[in-house]
């Protein structure tokens, strides 16, 4: 994984440094195939046909390769796209690389660029990502009693995880105030809610040899485009689905758990996406947030690494940035405070205004 | 104001009962054709946000809600920034000349003191 922030490198060269990264780490150097994720280097950047590229600049031309999009879960539909590809029997070893490039663009055209995931009619009505995000998450201030600032506490945990992170876009602590006295969003939405616009990549290596970390289980799921077709606007249904089928597949339950990235897109998806995948019932986020219990020496750690708010959010990176930090963590290399001996991390992964959501669970093996 | 004078909204319904403020082809229960349809505008606000930091062109904030309309489906609507409308309490929606949906308060609509 590279650094994340503003970077001056082009998204290619980062992509390489990300892989070269994962190449050493592996000791693998030929592919059956490569998987590249980026969520819209088109508009971002005004380049394409990256898979082919990006094979040929790391030498590995004729190795099939294709590029994965998912929206804001690109990186983790990659990862999955990568799984199949080994666990299928197709290929032995596959190398897997997401990236994105957005703060060479205007603020306004990232958003615009961004507000195009969502729903056609939500958008003729003024509707941009983080308004829906202050829709559900002021509804679930009211059914759960979350104040702004309970709310505030993410941000204030993730900034302070990020500070020890030397990858993370945001190496600073915040306070409390800082988040209240910063500018509204989307009310109840402040900046300090909101993740930000970043340049970064992350690589992984998948293969069919038995290494370090295995990967037990995975789920996708879709949901309605539009918001407004749905029943629950508090709880996002295809996390809940995916992390079903993941801890399914895994052959587990939530409670063995012991570390997790969250994709705290906005502040209160963490504690959302906390319940969605079944770690604390519903409410139950807000509670163990106050409790301290998702504090890095918590007793179940959520976003030890920063998470999106203070690594940072390269739209189509993220998911991927996420599988690197649990793999980091479990293995013990994280440069970060983190857990000690465990043994099953989690990811989730929204695409969209959840339309798109990825559970991934990796297993150290000792 | 007489409730009964708001018009009805347009949404699509299905012969299983789901129904939505948006158009598609297919109903996403159980696949059948969606047909279009009209019912009651009332409904109560479960949320609303003002958007500060608008998308290009936009040098305003405006108010965008979630209104649970009383036929149990949700719908988006605009209103105006300075009018915010109180959760859990009664409004009604109506299609503007601008092809949009924003909230109609009702004569008895208490607005938030936020």
């Amino acid at each position: 994984m590279t650094k994340f922030g503003r970077r001056k490198d082009s998204l290619e060269d980062m992509i390489l440094e990300a892989a070269r990264i994962a190449l050493v780490d592996s000791g693998y150097d030929d592919f059956d195939a490569v998987y590249v994720g980026a969520m819209h280097p088109e508009g971002f950047l005004g380049t394409s046909n990256l898979a082919s590229v990006i094979t040929d600049y790391l030498g590995l031309v004729p190795a099939p390769a294709m590029r994965v999009e998912s929206a804001s879960s690109t990186g983790a539909a990659l990862f999955t796209a990568g799984f199949h590809a080994v666990a299928s029997g197709d290929c032995r070893r596959v190398l897997i690389i997401a990236g994105e490039v957005m703060t060479r663009v205007p603020t306004s055209k990232a958003t615009h660029i961004l507000s195009q995931v969502i729903d056609g009619d939500e958008r003729r009505h003024g509707a941009t990502m983080p308004a829906l995000a202050a829709l559900s998450t002021r509804r679930y201030m009211v059914e759960y009693g979350l104040t702004s600032r309970e709310l505030a506490l993410v941000a204030v945990k993730n900034h302070a995880n990020g500070a020890r992170n030397p990858y993370a876009h945001f190496q600073k602590e915040i306070t409390i105030e800082d988040v209240m006295s910063s500018k509204l969003i989307c009310d109840p939405l402040r900046l300090y809610d909101c993740s930000p616009i970043s340049d970064g990549a992350a690589a992984v290596v998948l293969t069919d040899t038995p290494s370090a970390i295995r990967v037990a289980g995975f789920g996708q799921a879709t949901d309605l485009i539009s918001v407004q077709m749905r029943s629950d606007l508090t709880h996002f249904t295809s996390t809940r689905i995916a992390a079903e089928r993941a801890f399914k597949m895994a052959g587990i339950s939530p409670a063995d758990i012991g570390t997790a990235e969250i994709h705290d897109a906005f502040t209160s998806f963490e504690i959302i996406g906390s319940e969605d995948v079944g770690l604390f019932p519903p409410g139950g986020g807000r509670r163990a947030l106050i409790d301290g219990i998702t504090q890095h020496d918590g007793r179940l750690p959520i976003n030890a690494s920063g998470g999106l708010k203070a690594r940072g959010h390269p739209v189509g990176t993220s998911g991927l940035a996420q599988v690197v930090e649990i793999v980091l963590q479990l293995t013990g290399k994280a440069q970060y405070p983190h857990p000690q001996g465990v043994r099953y991390g989690l990811t989730q992964s929204v695409g969209g205004l959840a339309t798109n959501n990825l559970v991934t669970i990796m297993e150290a093996i000792r | 104001m007489n409730k009964s004078l708001i018009p009805l909204l347009p949404i699509w319904k299905c012969g299983c009962g789901y129904g939505t403020v948006v158009e598609r082809p297919y109903c996403p229960k159980c696949h059948d054709l969606l047909q279009p349809f009209s019912t009651s505008p009332l409904g109560v606000v479960l949320s609303w946000t003002i958007i500060h930091v608008t998308p290009s062109g936009e040098t305003e904030p405006y108010g965008l809600a979630m209104v649970g309309l009383d036929i149990g489906i949700n719908a988006m609507a605009k209103f105006e920034h300075g009018k915010i409308p109180e959760i859990g309490n009664k409004v009604a929606i109506e299609i503007h000349e601008d092809g949009l949906r924003w909230i109609k308060y009702l004569p008895d609509t208490p607005l938030s003191d936020k």
